[in-house]
């Protein structure tokens, strides 16, 4: 047998139901441990972003009055937009450093790498379910149930999934290499949180740069949920912007795990 | 491959590239005439091995001599530069503290976690998690994260770990040595019974006792190559070669015969004039001459090794006023003499002997120091004559005697002049008793109760002790 990270490990199949148990108890224990000392423990999952929300609202909605969408109130059009994008920052984010902070697993033989960032992204999708849910009660509560179509909601989910599995593998294997990677991340996410319409409506752009504002992989996902939650509309009416998504999500994803495989032989020795 | 090899590496090397800087290695990656920025390491050079189940292999070498980048790449932690490594089988590593663990998961999480990787089926998991708590001992520390861990409480919880989830092959990089002696013990016994079930053990170590007591094989390495693959005692001899060169090495050895038979002190004048013991065992002071190799009980497959600041010139076993005695009784005394010249000032000789089985198990040893006695400072040029007395509890069979002479440089043992098995003897078997040692049992029967017949009319009254005096 030839030897590689995996090697001793039962035979492919085997190991995908593997790796499904091993990401799902990694990502379990990383839920716990997160806020393992607070008080609000779990309830911060929920909590922590909500008030995220309401401190954006408050500002934007309230404060600044940005320019309200044409078709309703602010509040559930920012609020449908900014939770695609908070559990994109989460992962992004918590899985930078995923590689740098276990340094000793990496020394470990037959730890199967690829999982640790994984593992953060699953903790940060589990966490964005509940936060959902408790969105979702809260437009039936206030009169706005979704519709059927909400079902589309599942399928942005996946396509979230991949952009940011694609940018977990990318950054935390960068990251081991180039430190600077967390620090530039923490300016550069803010700063691409304003050009995804989140906060603002489409329509403030002249319609001939749509397209400037929708080959953003992030905006495709954001416009997506929005659609899905808020106005009931199936999934994706244009066919081009999905066409764009998956192949640049696809891209980003091939390279990530691509960069993550090379660096990954070459991580116990830089470690 | 054949079904019997665990592990077959051919042909291979592993360099390093070491960067100054992270700025280096940009600089070596983004160069347009592709510069480099590094300089190489050339941890192994060309490494042929094979390793049969069942084997366990003690790895020996000094400090970079290339021994953890081998195992790392037999665990596929990293990659040959060139060359192929083969291994069959699922591989669990001890390597250095803290390896391989989250430090933020307690280590019942931990535990959990090398079983799942393992892919151990669920209903397994939580016996074997018991399991792995009740061999570390740890008590509650098992439920708290292993940041919080002392080293040695943290090797108890990975070796429980590592050798309990039943790996095909175990590689130990001295992670034993910061257990204490009771739980290394219970470790050593888990890897026989792992040894017994056909898997294989790769334990590198800077224990030459380690090696002569658990493996099967030795190899050495030096500045990346394996210099010798034998059996355990050979590459014992040869580590020691390597660490404390030869013995009698010229650079060192400052002084003549002539001189130092002329020299003669008060104390030495004494032993040299009037012991009677050494003049009927025919040591010969004051001559310079190494004549242990004339001796009857002389092993021609000595080791010898020391800084050559002393050279044991002699070495005699008696035995019941027989000199150079080959055969002893059982529960009989023995006196050593031991000849010494020294070549150096030396303010705190410490004389020392070791009697073991022939195969390395060492029955005793002991030196002065370790024995609170301190002998006086010699000076170059001077001989001693050292008498030592030991007991032979011991049972039947071959006994191999290492005697020397080292000093304390600080905590540090330093060698002068070690022989290791210079000498050797066989202990008479009479079987009075089995085991390792005569503990000196003695039998006595304290008290009897006569046997209750079945047709006894009072069954219900306690019988009474009664003393029986053998008549």
């Amino acid at each position: 047998m030839k030897n590689s990270v995996g090697a001793a490990a039962p035979p492919p199949r085997l190991r995908v139901a593997r790796d499904v148990r091993l990401a799902w108890r990694l990502a379990q224990l990383d839920l716990r441990r997160r806020y393992a000392h607070s008080l609000g423990g779990v309830a911060w999952y929920v909590l922590s972003p909500l008030l995220t929300i309401a401190t954006y609202y408050v500002v934007f909605g309230i404060g600044l009055k940005v320019a309200m969408p044409s078709t309703g109130p602010f509040f559930p059009f920012f609020i449908s937009g900014m939770l695609p994008w908070l559990v994109f920052a989460d992962a992004v984010t918590a899985s930078t450093d995923v590689l740098t902070r276990n340094r000793d697993l990496i020394s470990n033989a037959v730890f199967p790498l690829h999982l640790l960032p994984l593992s953060r992204l699953v903790s940060a999708f589990a966490a964005h379910l509940a936060v959902l849910t408790a969105v979702v009660i809260l437009f039936c509560a206030s009169g706005r149930a979704p519709g059927f179509h909400v079902i589309g909601v599942v399928y942005y989910m996946v396509g979230l999934g991949v952009l940011a599995a694609g940018f977990s593998f990318l950054l935390s294997a960068v990251n081991v290499v180039f430190s600077d990677t967390r620090e530039i991340l923490g300016f550069l996410l803010p700063l691409l949180f304003f050009t995804v319409p989140i906060i603002w409506p489409l329509d403030l752009v002249p319609a001939q740069w749509h397209w400037l504002i929708n080959v953003n992989p992030m905006a495709y996902i954001v416009e997506g949920y929005r659609q899905a939650l808020l106005y009931d509309h199936p999934i994706s009416d244009n066919p081009l912007n999905a066409v764009a998504f998956w192949l640049i999500a696809g891209c980003i994803f091939v390279a990530g795990r691509g960069v993550f495989k090379r660096l990954q032989s070459e991580l116990a020795e830089l470690m | 491959m054949p079904s019997q090899i665990a592990v077959a590496l051919s042909g291979v090397t592993k360099h390093y590239r070491l960067y100054a800087s992270i700025g280096d290695r940009i600089k070596e990656m983004v160069h347009p005439f592709r510069r480099t920025y590094h300089h190489e390491f050339w941890a192994l050079k060309g490494v042929e091995l094979q390793i049969e189940r069942g084997e366990c292999l003690g790895i020996l070498g000094r400090n970079g001599a290339g021994k953890s980048t081998l195992l790392k790449l037999i665990a596929g932690i990293i990659k040959p530069t060139a060359g192929e490594v083969r291994v069959a089988g699922r591989i669990e590593a001890l390597f250095q503290l803290g390896a391989g663990f989250n430090p933020d998961q307690t280590g019942r999480e931990n535990v959990e976690m090398q079983c799942l990787i393992a892919d151990m089926p669920r209903a397994k998991i939580a016996g074997k998690i018991d399991e792995v708590e009740a061999f570390a001992e740890v008590g509650a520390y098992f439920d708290q994260p292993v940041r919080t861990y002392s080293s040695g409480m943290f090797m108890r919880v990975a070796f429980a770990a590592a050798i309990l989830t039943e790996p095909d092959i175990l590689i130990v990089d001295e992670a034993l040595a910061v257990g204490d002696i009771k739980f290394q013990h219970k470790c050593f016994g888990r890897i026989l019974d792992f040894r017994r079930r056909g898997s294989t053990v790769l334990l590198v170590t800077h224990s030459p006792d380690l090696v002569s007591l658990h493996c099967t094989r030795g190899i050495v390495l030096d500045e990346g190559c394996v210099v010798i693959d034998g059996k355990p005692d050979q590459a014992i001899h040869h580590y020691q070669r390597i660490l404390y060169g030869g013995p009698g090495d010229p650079a060192v050895v400052g002084v003549e015969p002539a001189a130092a038979a002329a020299s003669g002190d008060e104390p030495l004048s004494d032993a040299a004039g009037e012991n009677e013991t050494a003049r009927l065992a025919g040591i010969q002071l004051g001559s310079g001459e190494d004549r242990a190799h004339l001796r009857r009980g002389y092993n021609a497959n000595e080791f010898r090794y020391g800084s050559g600041e002393a050279t044991v010139l002699d070495c005699v076993a008696i035995c019941g006023g027989q000199v150079d005695a080959t055969q002893v009784g059982q529960g009989s005394r023995i006196t050593f003499l031991m000849q010494i010249r020294f070549n150096a000032d030396i303010s705190n000789p410490s004389y020392g002997i070791v009697l073991k089985t022939i195969d390395e198990v060492r029955l005793y040893g002991t030196m002065t120091e370790m024995l609170g006695q301190s002998f006086p400072a010699v000076r170059a040029g001077d001989e001693v004559l050292v008498q030592i007395d030991v007991g032979v509890p011991l049972p039947g069979g071959t006994v191999f005697i290492d005697l020397g002479v080292a000093r304390y440089v600080g905590d540090e043992l330093l060698a002068l002049d070690i022989r290791k098995s210079v000498l050797q003897f066989t202990v008479e078997f009479t079987p009075r008793w089995v085991g390792f040692c005569d503990l000196a049992a003695t039998f006595e029967e304290l008290a009897r109760v006569a046997g209750i017949a079945d047709d006894a009319a009072d069954t219900t009254a306690a019988p009474v002790p009664r003393q029986m005096p053998v008549s």
